[in-house]
């Protein structure tokens, strides 16, 4: 996993394509999206994080026109979605409610948007190769599988050969081999210098393949940045894990010692979970003052739990 | 416009709904037409054969007025521009409502499979899908109209050559009644589309135009009957029954008067396509706001 532009393409040279700024969108009281703003580069895989209900795909309808932002604006290649002449050969786009009529087989599908868009309808048959459901194509939609119409959602978004792809919640439905091949396939976009925006409220969907993150919660922004470095971020501190057969005494000589310490319980006992001070200096604490040492470990918190550290009690609400 | 015009018209015939409309539009067209040719070959015999097999009361016991009364009868219906002008437009109660039923599923499929965000995301100006699914409802209803017309006319030339009769294909007045047909579709298709895009539902939007198409004069004279007897007793009570969709339609499909003091035909046509263009104007209106859910 890179974290370096793919400068190897041309159009993937810095500025970004997906430009997001002051973007706000109100429910009567309920505030979905709030001043969020963010960019996405071209030749790269970001990863649009957020809890269940953060207000990922109200962002991402704004970007596609299909709902109206209360302020800010969301642009794709400098335009907004309803301005760009061929949308479809700009912006390709999966998203997670989109259906078909159940008696049209998906072939047909793919033409009927073929036809609207202007694309010659041999389109439809090479996207369904890309995406595997050449043996499906004409059947009807009604006997297609929850992986299958995913994959028929996603042959849509790519009708138009697009330079920029927003995929909702791409993974939802398939099975791991899907999921495999699809993270496959965005990687395969990315390195030929589109721009690919994934959104997940799985960390550990996109952790692989996301070169950047833009974390959301509660319709505001959290994090962004270069995958490693929002990850590094906040896991650069990690916390000590102690038990020791004086709990009490060894918790004051720590505090005291400029630690900020967090008494929890596990089966085996009352455990001090530490922060602010390293192991070695949590080690030489409890060989003074915490009597039988029983267990010392370094913890990082992994990906998932710094997810949920930033967007901690934030996902409650809704 | 073109290729968004062909890709309405090609999500109509992808799906089995259509061709199921075309089939049902020329079965009934079949059926009616030769009914419709039954009954007139009884007109077109002569007069006396027409009255023995009509009516069963000996001609002697008939006073003069009945049996004038029956001549007035045979003259109007055994007419060869009449005859030809309904077997021609034969279907046309099941067509009407064929095309409006078409029009509204060419809207409300959209929200009911979900596809509105493809359509969308195709063509974010919204205006424009708007149009040419107006343009598709007129063309689809052209084309129920056309399969009826064939029918009719494969079984009226048929039915008129065995009763050594033309075609009368050139009498204006049965051309007129031919192309007449084709406005009516047309004007229903406008007024489903309307009704879809206002309604939205499925279901309410096609039981609304079927409850609506056979809301006609039998089922709403009476009450306008009583307004104008009890309440307000002027003529523009029982003209104003022409606001009610099926009643419009009929008056538009009615040749003379459809009951006495009756507003012309072209009143009739006015008012569904009035009421379509107001429908789906207002339902534009709203969808080219409304977030797509």
């Amino acid at each position: 996993m890179t974290t370096m532009p793919n400068d190897s393409e041309p159009r993937s040279a810095g500025s970004a394509t997906v430009e997001v700024r002051g973007l706000t969108k109100r429910y009567g009281d309920l505030v979905a999206v709030d001043r969020l703003s963010f960019s996405v580069l071209p030749g790269r895989v970001t990863g649009f994080l957020g809890p269940n209900g953060a207000g990922k795909t109200t962002t991402l309808r704004m970007l596609l026109g299909l709902t109206a932002p209360t302020s800010g604006t969301a642009t794709i290649h400098g335009s907004r979605y309803a301005d760009l002449d061929e949308p479809l050969k700009a912006v390709g786009a999966m998203l997670d409610e989109s259906g078909a009529h159940r008696a049209r087989t998906g072939r047909d599908h793919l033409r009927v948007q073929c036809a609207a868009a202007g694309l010659p309808v041999g389109r439809a048959d090479e996207v369904l190769e890309l995406v595997g459901l050449t043996q499906a194509a004409r059947r009807r939609y009604a006997e297609y599988s929850l992986g299958m119409r995913q994959r028929l959602n996603l042959a849509q978004s790519m009708l138009g050969d697009p330079s920029v792809l927003i995929l909702d919640e791409p993974a939802n439905g398939l099975d791991p081999e899907g999921i495999a091949w699809i993270r496959g396939l965005l990687r395969d976009l990315a390195t030929e210098g589109r721009t690919v925006l994934v959104s997940s409220h799985l960390i550990a969907e996109v952790e692989q393949i996301a070169d950047d993150l833009v974390i959301i919660s509660q319709g505001g922004l959290v994090a962004q940045g270069p995958a490693r470095d929002v990850i590094e971020g906040l896991d650069s501190a990690p916390r000590v894990r102690v038990r020791v057969s004086r709990v009490a005494e060894l918790e004051a000589a720590l505090v005291s010692g400029g630690a900020s310490v967090t008494l929890a319980s596990s089966d085996d006992g009352d455990v001090l979970l530490v922060a602010g001070l390293d192991a070695t200096a949590v080690a030489s604490l409890a060989a003074s003052h915490g009597g039988g040492l029983y267990e010392l470990t370094e913890e990082r918190p992994d990906l998932e739990q710094t997810f949920l550290h930033l967007t901690q009690g934030k996902a409650a609400i809704r | 416009m073109t290729g968004l015009v062909n890709s309405e018209l090609l999500k109509l015939r992808t799906v089995r709904t259509w061709w199921t409309a075309l089939g049902g539009m020329a079965v009934a067209a079949l059926l009616m037409a030769l009914w419709n040719s039954w009954q007139a070959s009884t007109f077109l015999q002569p007069f006396d054969d027409y009255l023995a097999g009509a009516i069963l009361t000996p001609r002697e016991e008939m006073s003069a007025e009945q049996v004038e009364s029956m001549r007035r009868l045979w003259e109007t219906n055994g007419d060869v521009g009449h005859v030809a002008s309904t077997v021609y437009t034969s279907g046309q109660a099941l067509g009407l409502l064929l095309a409006g039923v078409v029009a509204v599923l060419l809207v409300t499929n959209e929200y009911h499979y979900r596809t509105l965000t493809a359509t969308f995301l195709v063509t974010p100006r919204r205006g424009r899908v708007i149009a040419a699914k107006l343009i598709a409802a007129v063309i689809a209803s052209l084309g129920l109209w056309l399969v009826s017309t064939v029918v009719g006319l494969a079984v009226g030339s048929a039915f008129l050559a065995s009763r050594d009769v033309g075609v009368q294909l050139t009498d204006p007045g049965v051309l007129s009644a031919i192309l007449l047909n084709g406005v009516a579709y047309v004007v229903w298709g406008v007024f489903g589309f309307g009704l879809g895009v206002l309604v939205r539902s499925q279901t309410v939007a096609t039981v609304t135009a079927t409850a609506l198409y056979f809301l006609t004069s039998v089922v709403v004279a009476f009450a306008f009957q009583v307004i104008h007897e009890l309440v307000i007793e002027q003529d523009w009570v029982l003209q104003a029954q022409v606001a009610i969709p099926g009643v419009a339609s009929q008056i538009m499909t009615t040749s003379g008067e459809l009951f006495p003091g009756a507003p012309p035909q072209w009143s009739g046509a006015l008012v569904l396509v009035a009421y379509g263009l107001i429908a789906g104007l207002a339902g534009a209106a709203i969808l080219h706001r409304r977030d797509v859910a």
